[in-house]
């Protein structure tokens, strides 16, 4: 059973990009096209072991919905997406409390490291997909 | 028959003086255009000539015996402006002032009002005043002002448009790179050779959207004057090496050559790294893009005030004709590069980019034989001189010490404790001077000789030679008897150094902005002259103290009349003004100063914390020599620019 990222997202096609690649690389992704959603999804028992934040929602600013999530589980590991290449995005959402930072459009293999080094799993020199297990 | 010749004369007197009081009064009386009238003691009016009866609609009639409140809005007259009008006549003499003021209809007009005290003995007996109805050059300011407001407005919207519609962008790209991605990566199964290129192909366009999108970002981030630079020391050889790393594929990939030279020097620049990193690839995936045998260098080279970096191609060249435009933005110079993609924006961000961090840029092209773009970043404050400064032995090699055109005086800094030597010479290599040091008597007097610095500092207590022997050979030879010694000493012998011809005396332990401070006076010229105008009080005296700590002799203004009072009476080597003031913007003090004979010419350095827009850009250009943000450069910037202004200035 691979790890479970909860990706935060509007966007159908960049959904199922996400996913996709999780998908490929081990993961089990689930996906919340908005704040509201995020939060059920992040309330669920076990929690999700990482969060691909999309900054800008529909219906809250993804910060804030980090906020709230940080808040109701400090141990969640949220990386903030971001569509705008300004410092400042980086800085407030640093501030939030996101423990990583993906500026779009990203490659496959930039999504891949930084996932992995949130979580803390090592990031082999080579990044090269690991074929998914078939029984899953 | 003398009292009557006495009484004859006094009555010629008189009828001369009632015949010259009644000349002018007639010629008061006749003045259309202008109100000028009298009050006595007691702010009564008590004249009243044509300009008053045109401008205020009061016949002189109604009016003589009225108090000059009359003529004031309800809302002035009400919290007394009129008579704290008067009272301020009466401390100063003359007040020159504008408000409302109120004609006979109850409309009311902007007024340019002067009141001329008019002193008997000790006392005042009355006043004269000057009105001018001055409503159209108040309207055309407040035009000005809206409409300059409004050009604001737009240009933050087109801005906010941009940023939006970048983001936009963004999000499709994601998906359209993101899975040509996945497919280049065989996530989906292997691609045919066919299909590898094909997907290749959407991938590389879609990058070359992005990049568009990032150059148009920052493009209007620059009009818009919100690029904001982290300006700091970076070693331009490491930052030159991580651009060709990045780039070195792109060179190896077409069979180029690409190698850096640097002569083993050490070039340190302040700049923002990422920006200038970002002119540098932009010039060097240039090069690399139209050459197409042959390879590019990088050369960076030590100047006096700056690094200068080239990159220098055997690539098409560029047409004469083209080289004036290649700067603009979506042109693109080379010949024959048609086939060629870029977004034509690179350079035009590169220049900006440069001259916002204090450099410059350029290009030198033959259209067969290869081009040679450069820039200059300017080198950190208190920088070591290009000539590395030298201990004076054995006499000077000619021509030992250049003079850098730009840097300042020369100053010969004598003293054996080299931990001492070198803290004088670096504080005055900050300062912008030149220096060179002696550790003993003997080499002083020799490099004194050979290359007669502006100023000498003297230590006086050496071994072998001392000061003293060397203060007296100073001023036995007549090369060096005028160059003014400032002696340093733990001694108290004050007197008997400035009787041997010392120009000063500083007594040891000294601060080093004393010893700075006396250097600046006995330099040729004196120390620079800043007239610094801003209307923030603590910005103002912030800016005031770091200057003076700098050695120049500071005046300050809260505003532009003030700031015009104190430019007509003295001489500025150099005005540091704010934008945005109350009374009297920026804009228009730089424009007054430039409308003046003996300003026209004051270098000016802009330090304004309004985000300029690109007609604020246009309208300055020209007229100042640096413009600095305030949120993105502190005190000590200022400084290091205001130097810079001066010595370029000077020479």
């Amino acid at each position: 059973m691979g790890r479970k990222v909860l990706v935060v997202e509007d966007d159908v096609q960049l959904q199922v990009l996400a996913s996709r690649v999780l998908q490929t690389y081990g993961y089990e992704p689930m996906v919340a096209p908005d704040g509201k959603e995020a939060q059920r999804l992040a309330a669920l028992d076990p929690p999700p072991d990482l969060v691909l934040m999309d900054l800008a929602l529909p219906d809250y600013d993804g910060i804030e919905v980090t906020r709230r999530l940080k808040a109701a589980n400090p141990r969640l590991v949220i990386i903030a997406v971001s569509a705008h290449a300004m410092a400042s995005d980086r800085d407030r959402a640093r501030a939030a409390g996101c423990d990583g930072f993906l500026t779009k459009p990203y490659q496959i293999d930039q999504l891949i490291e930084v996932v992995r080094r949130a979580l803390g799993e090592v990031a082999p020199a080579d990044v090269t997909p690991v074929p998914k297990p078939s029984s899953t | 028959m003398g009292e009557e010749a006495g009484d004859n004369a006094l009555e010629e007197g008189r009828a001369s003086i009632t015949h010259t009081d009644d000349h002018y009064r007639r010629m008061v009386q006749g003045i259309r255009d202008c109100a000028v009238f009298s009050l006595d003691a007691g702010g009564r009016i008590t004249s009243w000539n044509l300009g008053a009866e045109n401008i205020h609609g009061h016949a002189a009639d109604d009016m003589l015996g009225q108090g000059f409140a009359r003529l004031f809005t309800d809302a002035d007259a009400r919290v007394g402006n009129p008579g704290r009008l008067l009272s301020a006549v009466q401390a100063r003499g003359n007040v020159a002032e504008e408000c409302w003021m109120v004609r006979s209809d109850s409309s009311r007009f902007w007024a340019d009002v002067t009141i001329t005290a008019m002193q008997e003995g000790e006392s005042v007996s009355g006043y004269a005043v000057v009105v001018r109805n001055i409503s159209h050059r108040k309207e055309a300011m407040d035009n000005l002002q809206d409409i300059n407001g409004r050009l604001a407005d737009a240009s933050r919207l087109k801005s906010d448009f941009l940023a939006k519609m970048s983001h936009e962008l963004r999000t499709p790209l994601t998906a359209m790179l993101g899975f040509s991605d996945v497919l280049l990566k065989g996530l989906d199964g292997e691609l045919s050779a066919i299909q590898q290129e094909d997907v290749s192909r959407i991938r590389r366009s879609g990058l070359s959207i992005l990049e568009l999108i990032n150059d148009i970002l920052d493009l209007s981030k620059i009009e818009s004057g919100r690029m904001t630079l982290k300006l700091d020391v970076v070693d331009a050889v490491q930052l030159t090496n991580n651009v060709v790393a990045n780039l070195g594929k792109l060179a190896e990939d077409k069979g180029l050559y690409l190698v850096t030279d640097f002569q083993g020097e050490q070039l340190d620049v302040f700049a923002d790294t990422m920006r200038a990193s970002q002119v540098l690839t932009n010039l060097l995936a240039n090069a690399i893009k139209f050459t197409e045998t042959g390879g590019v260098t990088i050369r960076g080279t030590l100047q006096p005030l700056d690094v200068r970096i080239e990159v220098i191609d055997t690539g098409v060249g560029i047409a004469p004709e083209a080289v004036g435009m290649i700067w603009d933005e979506f042109r693109q110079g080379h010949t024959g590069a048609l086939s060629h993609s870029g977004t034509g924006l690179g350079l035009a961000i590169s220049r900006r980019l440069v001259n916002m961090q204090g450099g410059s840029i350029g290009v030198e092209a033959k259209p067969d034989g290869g081009s040679t773009f450069w820039f200059t970043l300017p080198r950190p404050a208190g920088s070591p001189p290009v000539e590395r400064r030298h201990r004076v032995s054995e006499g000077i090699p000619a021509g030992a010490v250049k003079a850098p055109t730009e840097s300042r005086e020369l100053i010969l800094v004598v003293e054996d404790d080299e931990l001492t030597r070198r803290l004088i010479s670096q504080r005055l290599m900050e300062a912008g001077f030149r220096t060179v040091e002696a550790a003993g008597g003997a080499q002083a007097i020799s490099a004194a000789r050979e290359l007669l610095p502006a100023v000498i500092t003297l230590d006086m207590v050496m071994p072998s030679v001392d000061g003293w022997t060397v203060l007296a050979a100073l001023r036995d030879d007549p090369r060096t008897k005028d160059i003014p010694v400032v002696v340093a000493s733990i001694l108290g012998d004050r007197d008997m150094a400035m009787s041997l011809g010392a120009a000063d005396y500083v007594p040891k332990p000294f601060p080093m902005d004393y010893l700075l401070e006396v250097v600046e006076r006995l330099v040729p010229g004196g120390p620079s002259r800043v007239l610094v105008v801003d209307d923030h009080d603590e910005t103002r005296e912030l800016m005031r103290r770091a200057l003076s700590e700098a050695g120049m002799t500071v005046e300050v203004a809260g505003g532009g009349r003030e700031a015009l009072k104190l430019a007509a009476r003295e001489v500025h080597d150099l005005v540091v003004t704010d934008l945005m003031m109350p009374e009297m913007s920026g804009f228009e003090l730089i424009f007054r100063l430039r409308a003046e004979e003996h300003t026209r010419n004051v270098p000016i350095v802009v330090f304004t914390g309004k985000e300029l827009t690109e007609d604020d850009r246009l309208s300055l250009n020209g007229q100042i020599q640096r413009l600095m943000a305030k949120d993105e450069f502190g005190p000590s910037d200022l400084v290091s620019t205001v130097r810079e202004t001066l010595r370029t200035r000077r020479f």
